[in-house]
This record gives C-alpha cells, structure tokens and sequence, in this order.
C-alpha cells in the first residue's frame, strides 16, 4: 500500500526553531518529529512513503536519506508549502494509486496505526475512511476510492471538516502549532504521556532516563521527570525540577537550575543560569510563560555548541594553510635536517612514531575516539629540526597548528581521573605550552597539568600568543641545542 | 537606547528604551548615579520598553541597586518579558525589586 506523508507545514507559528529547518524536522524527544512517523508506519508494516515537504526543508534528503535507518524506503518530493494534498498531486506523474494511506508527518501521533487499519478495513465499503485520536482529528486518511474534496481534511491550513466514515482509535495526538504547545509535548514525551513513542534511553534512576555517552548523575533530578539524550554532560551541582527533556550533545555547567524546560540538541547552559517554562536552542532562549524570545550574546550564559563547531572547522583550515606555509618556508631546514640526522645516526636517519591525532573514528562499540596516526622525526637533538616532519601532520589535520602535546595511545589511555581527561579537551598540536615551555624530560604529570590549564583556558588570542611564541623560539638556543646542553 | 528621567511625588523614574548593551552602560551607569546622588533615595527604572538586554547592561542595574542602597534607598525595576527573562536566567529576579507597571512601583513606594 501507498503511503504519502504530508510533512509541508512551513512552521511559521513555531519560529525561531524553524528558521533554518520545517516542523517534521525539528528535534522531539532524540529524534525528529518524523522518525515517530515513521516508527508507527514500520509496526504496520509499512516499508515504504512518499515524502512532501514545504521548500524550506532543504536539508531534508541529507537528514533522511533514503529511509534505510529506519527500515524503511522513501522518496522525497517538494511542494510550494501547506499546501491542499490535491494540488500536489495534480503536479505528480503519477497520482497516488487506491488504497493508499495519507498522513501529516510533521505532528506527534501516539498510537497504533495498525488499530485504525483494521478498523478501517471493517468499513470496506467507505471509499475513504479517516482516523480520529479519542475524538480528535489524527490528520490520517485510508484512501480506496478516487481522489476527491474529502482530502482537504488533511490541510494544514482550514482542514475541511469530514462528513464520511471514521475510525477513533485510542492514542493521542500533538499538533505542534505553537511554540507553548512544542513545549509540552516534549515535556509529554518526558513524562509517558505519549506511551505509543519510542524513546530512547535507559533509566539510571527513578524518573531520570539518559541516552548513551551521557554523564548524568541520580542527584540531579530533585523532582519530577527529566529525559536526557546522548552524549549530552550535566555537572553534579545541575538541579532538574518538575519536568525536563534535554536533547543530544548539551552541556550544563555548574549549579545550573532547570525546571520544566526543554533544552534542545547543541546547547550550552553556562555556569549558576536558572531556567523556567522555557525552550533553549543554542543561545536562543524562548520563554512559553511570558512569550519572550530572545538570543542571549553572553557565551557564558547560553551558547550554541554548533556555532562553536563551525569555529572548530574554521580553526582547523586555518591551521592547516598555516602548516601549508610553514612548510615551504621551512624546505631549506629539512635538507640541514636531513644532514644533520645522517651524521648523528648514519643508521637510522629517520624514525616514526605512532601518536593519537585529532581526526575521529568510531570504535567497536560505535564510540567516537581519536585516531591513532604515523609521523616521522628526523633522529636529531635539536627540536627544531626533529619535529618538522610534523608539519606534515598539520596538513593532514592530524595535527594542529597549536595546541596540546600530542601522546601515543597507551599514554592516553592512562588519564581516567577527570582533570587528567581536561587535557583531552584540545587538539594535539605542533606547537602549544607544554612543547615550548616544559622540559621534554619533565614528569608526565607536569606535561599533563600544562596541557589541562591550556584546555581550560583555551582561546584564538592566547594560542596566537603560542604561535608568536613558537616563533621567538626559533631565534633561541633551546631549538637548536640538546636538553642537556642549554 | 534612549533614557529619560522624571519625577513623580518625590520618585525619580529612569525610562529607558530600545538595545541596552554594553557599548551604553558607561553612559547610562554615570547618568544613573548623578540621579541617585541628586535624588530623594526613591526610584523607579521603568524597562519596559528595552527590547534587549546583555550581562554588561545588568551590571549598570546592580550597580544603581548598590549606591541606591548605600545611600538607604530603594530601588524598583518594571520590566518587559524580555527583559525579565534575562534576569531570571541570570537570577537577579531574587535581589531586585520587581514589578508589573509603574502605578503599581508608585503604589509601593506611597505603601511603604
């Protein structure tokens, strides 16, 4: 059987959260509002739909792809936006062929769509049959006669009422049509009130469930019902109240005060922040009580964590054309290198070393970790001329331009204590604190404690320090001598 | 951003309008305590019609709260849902005196 799934609502009644995206792809309960479409489509059996969405939604193929994830297959096409499902239809080659089911996919439905199909086969004689949630529109039609009016049921916008046969099945639905009606759904979602989804997660304490690679603690949930997502951070001082959903990849810092908020997924909730009846996404803070919206400028109080990936890959270009042009200036020295490591060890000139990079691979469990990745050194005392293979490295991106030490695999794999973890927070680089201020024969300990205080102070005008720094350095008797003889 | 001052029964009332952001708050914070220095120890600041509001700008507000208390006043903010959002999240709601419209600030100051 054909399925069409109408996800075109523009989403005007829900912006700001929509300004980059449509309502079926919003962030809901640690997916989006769609996957729990689709979700109730494959329990039916349903394998296959057609996707509209308004022009808006133009990360919608990039997000979806083509349905594997789901088990599922789909095709994607666009309509002018909240359109009447006949006049997207009248543009198709083909017309969907009877029976087929139609659907809204950018609302929140909480049932069993294989109830209403059975209902609606024991009406067989009705060319078309419409679902109702306890006595509600459910925005679903099982179609078997031609095309008509009656579709107009579906609109987004002015759905005509519906005079032929339905089917109620138990269930509940979320419509989504305001930013306070948003807000409660996702606080539904937290607290089981939408039992037919499939939220993901475990429960690490009452009340309190969290997905996986998130670092949550039972004493933050003072009372109520809190869902967090993956890979998201709370510091123990972090106090959940009433009911909370905090999305994926979020982090909350110290003494932080939420109660019956949604956080959304790329949010950063800095340090003492008290938030009430309000949605956070990024630094936009939209609060459902009072009806204001707001973008807070100050990083310390709400930040967007995608933004600051954006700055991550713009830092990372730019060290990568620094390495670039370090390199060609450095040519002359790689032939003095080259030299000079003949004449001190005729044997091995040129070693190689295997250390963790920057790049990210998935592990066995599906873990994000560090590469592991191979760089040469030219076997001379002088460390200027030791370590330029690694501006190799930093064209590669396996290394920054500045920033931590760079250790092998076993080394890291020793930090377990947290302060310890502190210095995985910055990138390996070539050049960075601990490489030009710290003796290479120092305790670890110390090349540790160096690199922790770079991450925790971590900033572009300090690491242009380092790399002023970096290059006074070149100037003076430590590059070129052995430890032993400064 | 724009600041106007009056007085009503001895109350100094500070208005302010429009983006209060830290390129205002030398201004506005120098403004506010020759107000405070020159007035009766009683005052409003009415923001309800700043649209925006940042952490600098919050400063200017604790600071008119400290001189007005030094000088054993009393200080009442009336503020716009933006504006109480931002000191909610910052948590500033729990020092200041806040309230809905200036007849009601008045009020308090006539009850007092």
């Amino acid at each position: 059987m054909d399925v069409i799934l109408l996800a075109d609502r523009r989403g005007q009644e829900l912006l700001p959260l929509t300004d980059e995206s449509c309502p079926a792809l919003l962030p809901f309960a640690g997916k989006m509002v769609i996957e729990h479409t689709f979700e109730a489509l494959v329990e039916a059996g349903l394998r296959q739909a057609h996707i509209v969405f308004p022009p808006e939604a133009e990360n919608g193929k990039e997000a979806l792809g083509g349905g594997e994830r789901w088990g599922m297959r789909l095709e994607i096409s666009l309509s002018r936006g909240e359109e009447p499902p006949l006049q997207i239809f009248a543009r198709w080659k083909q017309p969907p062929a009877a029976p087929f089911l139609i659907l809204r996919g950018d609302i929140i439905r909480s049932c069993r769509i294989g109830d209403f199909l059975k209902q609606a086969e024991a009406l067989a004689a009705q060319p078309c049959v419409a679902a109702r949630l306890s006595g509600q529109n459910a925005y679903m039609l099982l179609c078997r006669g031609p095309l008509g009016a009656y579709l107009n049921h579906l609109n987004w916008v002015d759905p005509a009422p519906y005079a032929n046969a339905e089917a109620d099945i138990p269930g509940v639905i979320a419509l989504l049509d305001s930013l306070r009606a948003y807000h409660q759904a996702n606080l539904d979602a937290a607290a089981g009130r939408l039992p037919s989804l499939l939220i993901p997660g475990r429960q690490i304490a009452l009340g309190l469930t969290q997905g996986r690679n998130t670092e949550a603690y039972p004493q933050n949930l003072k009372r109520g019902v809190a869902w967090i997502g993956s890979n998201s951070h709370l510091h123990p001082s972090v106090e959940l109240l009433g009911e909370v959903v905090i999305g994926d990849n979020v982090i909350i810092d110290r003494r932080v005060s939420i109660e019956s908020s949604v956080i959304l997924p790329h949010s950063y909730i800095g340090e003492l922040v008290e938030l009430r009846n309000a949605i956070v996404r990024g630094n936009d803070l939209i609060r459902v009580d009072n009806g204001a919206i707001l973008k807070i400028t100050d990083s310390f109080l709400l930040a967007d964590l995608k933004a600051a990936n954006m700055n991550q890959n713009l830092r990372s270009v730019l060290s990568r054309i620094g390495g670039g042009i370090l390199l060609a200036l450095s040519l002359p020295l790689w032939v003095l290198a080259f030299a000079a490591s003949r004449r001190q060890n005729p044997a091995q000139p040129y070693v190689t070393r295997r250390l963790r990079g920057n790049k990210i691979e998935y592990n066995r469990e599906n873990q994000p970790q560090r590469k592991e990745f191979s760089v040469g050194e030219w076997n001379v005392d002088a460390p200027a001329l030791r370590y330029l293979p690694r501006l190799l490295a930093v064209i590669s991106g396996d290394l920054e331009l500045i920033g931590a030490l760079p250790v092998t695999m076993e080394v890291a794999g020793h930090r377990t204590e947290e302060w310890q973890k502190l210095a995985d927070k910055a990138p390996a680089g070539l050049l960075g604190p601990t490489q030009l201020n710290v003796p290479a024969d120092a305790p670890e300990e110390e090349k540790l404690m160096s690199d922790s205080f770079y991450a925790s102070n971590f900033s572009p005008k300090q690491d242009l320090y380092y790399l002023l720094q970096g290059f006074y350095a070149l100037f003076s008797r430590k590059a070129w001598l052995r430890e032993s003889d400064r | 951003m724009i600041l106007n001052v009056q007085q009503h029964d001895g109350i100094d009332i500070v208005d302010l309008s429009g983006r209060f952001v830290m390129a205002d708050t030398a201004e506005t914070r120098e403004r506010m305590l020759a107000i405070i220095n020159q007035g009766s120890g009683k005052l409003i600041i009415d923001l309800q019609n700043v649209t925006f509001i940042d952490s600098s700008a919050c400063a200017v507000l604790i600071s008119a709260f400290k001189n007005i208390h030094a000088k054993s006043g009393r200080l009442i903010l009336v503020t716009s849902p933006v504006v109480q959002s931002v000191l909610e999240l910052t948590r500033l709601h729990t020092i200041f005196e806040i309230l809905p419209s200036i007849p009601a600030a008045i009020g308090a100051f006539g009850a007092k």
